[in-house]
């Protein structure tokens, strides 16, 4: 795939452009995000972490089940228990791997320069973006949701608690948005993705426990939103000196700081001299 | 072969490797190094180590190997490195050794930085200057390079092909995420190879049987680090001689 494709890519629905302009960006993204490793991503994501879950029950089925059989413990927490974690980072690293990928399509083949020399809006293109990633992100949240149900109809862990599972989902990537807008603004201001990327790759450090950051943090945000939708603490995750933020604040924090963040990123690629 | 390790030397940007290693072990250790009961000593120096070892190596240095190996390729992958390194009466060979002894020079530092920063941190975290475990934390250090050596061939090996950053760590990413799980497990612990840093570093390998080095039995450190490693630089490097470079 060279720089030419990459280029007669992005120009080719530009008339649309001109007419329809925030679909017709949207439609030029599908186009770029075709044949690259983000759909894959966003599939395998959710899929690796359903696996790791057989695995984990083929192998401590006993230890694991147990209290939900004494009836100490629900079905879904018997599930969500021990791959929550695992869930939280693969949403957070996947967030800074989409976030990289998409831009890097541009930074790689140059294509900046021969999209704004039409006329198409920066700052749409950036939303445009963000919404790809954020879309993409919603595709590997629900899968997730459907592995944790997968999971419980195979081992038998009662009938399915539609609204945990739709809460566990939808949380974790409501307040997923303030990470991948972050991620979004660094992958699109530095060329070179090795700083945006190791960023990226420390959120796990900062969101697991014991972590001194305050709480409506984007890293600490998703443990919270993990934390609410099992319903108590979680293994791997904050002990005792956990705030506890309801629903309705970590929506709200996730979204004051996902419009924040983007708006930022998008002015600053407003302002930038492409060269 | 040494004015290869040179060439490499040269196009690597020092600064940037700096900045990105220094990044995990600043955060990991400025989490709290002090386990907050605020004794001081050898005792508490330990269990300080314990625990921002534990944050490192578990996710973050298995992970900075990926973004290292990227970082090394990069230079290459962008317009026609490749070509006009390889149009040069060069051996391949001798190209992806060199590459990778870089990388694992750079693998090195980081753990040195980490390394520093737990010293300087623990000083200025009041965990007083008597009873800095220097032996425990060389050997440390040490086995943690050592298990992230194949990890790094592995990396390497994809890096050298793929030209996005990400795909090459998203590959890294899945490898490392059931590190988490796995080095919790008796059975898989020693032969998950995403699971040895961690295991090397922190003493939550073996503790028992005699025929411990570097922080891992015998048998994990010759089959699973030193047997991975020969497999994945070598299969690295037939694929690198084969390759079909266009870019």
């Amino acid at each position: 795939m060279s720089g030419q494709t990459y280029a007669a890519r992005a120009a080719a629905p530009v008339s649309a452009a001109v007419r329809t302009r925030a679909g017709a960006l949207w439609r030029a993204d599908r186009q770029r995000v075709r044949g690259t490793w983000l759909w894959p991503l966003t599939v395998l994501g959710p899929l690796g972490v359903t696996l790791l879950g057989v695995i984990l029950f083929l192998m401590r089925h006993d230890y694991m089940v147990k209290p939900f059989l004494e009836g100490k413990t629900s079905g879904f927490a018997v599930a969500t228990g021990e791959l929550g974690m695992i869930h939280v980072f693969a949403i957070g690293l996947g967030a800074a791997l989409l976030a990289s990928m998409i831009v890097d399509l541009e930074h790689r083949s140059d294509t900046w320069k021969a999209m704004f020399s039409l006329p198409i809006s920066r700052w749409r293109t950036y939303v445009v973006k963000f919404a790809w990633c954020a879309g993409l992100l919603a595709v590997s949240s629900a899968l997730m949701s459907v592995g944790y149900g997968a999971l419980m109809v195979w081992q038998h862990l009662g009938p399915l608690p539609w609204r945990e599972l739709a809460t566990i989902g939808g949380l974790v990537w409501v307040a997923a948005m303030p990470l991948l807008a972050f991620q979004l603004l660094l992958s699109a201001g530095f060329t070179n993705q090795a700083l945006p990327l190791t960023v990226g790759i420390l959120a796990p450090v900062f969101g697991m426990g014991m972590s001194r950051i305050p709480a409506w943090m984007p890293w600490r945000l998703m443990t919270q939103a993990l934390v609410y939708s099992t319903g108590g603490v979680v293994s791997g995750g904050p002990g005792v000196a956990l705030t506890w933020y309801t629903p309705a604040q970590i929506a709200a924090a996730a979204g004051i700081e996902t419009v924040v963040l983007v708006a930022l990123g998008a002015l600053l690629l407003a302002r930038r001299e492409i060269r | 072969m040494l004015k290869m390790l040179r060439v490499e030397m040269m196009k690597t940007q020092w600064w940037l490797v700096l900045l990105v290693a220094l990044m995990g072990p600043v955060l990991a250790v400025s989490l709290g190094v002090n386990p907050g009961d605020a004794s001081t000593g050898a005792a508490a120096w330990k269990t300080a180590y314990g625990f921002a070892v534990v944050r490192y190596a578990w996710l973050f240095y298995p992970l900075l190997a990926g973004v290292l190996a990227a970082l090394i390729c990069r230079p290459d992958h962008r317009s026609g490195g490749w070509k006009q390194l390889l149009v040069l009466p060069v051996s391949r060979t001798n190209v992806y050794l060199a590459k990778y002894l870089v990388l694992a020079a750079m693998l090195a530092v980081a753990n040195l930085l980490f390394g520093g920063v737990f010293v300087v941190a623990g000083l200025v975290d009041h965990l007083g200057p008597v009873g800095i475990p220097w032996a425990q934390m060389g050997w440390s250090l040490l086995g943690g390079w050592v298990a992230v050596l194949p990890l790094a061939a592995v990396q390497l090996w994809v890096s050298s092909r793929w030209k996005s950053f990400g795909a090459a760590l998203a590959l890294n990413v899945c490898f490392t995420l059931p590190a988490i799980f796995a080095a919790q497990s008796h059975e898989i612990a020693p032969w998950y190879p995403w699971a040895q840093p961690v295991l090397a570093m922190s003493g939550l390998g073996p503790t028992s049987a005699e025929d411990i080095a570097l922080g891992v039995s015998m048998t994990t450190l010759w089959v699973v680090i030193v047997g991975g490693l020969a497999v994945a630089l070598l299969g690295g490097l037939w694929t690198f001689a084969r390759a079909d470079i266009r870019a």
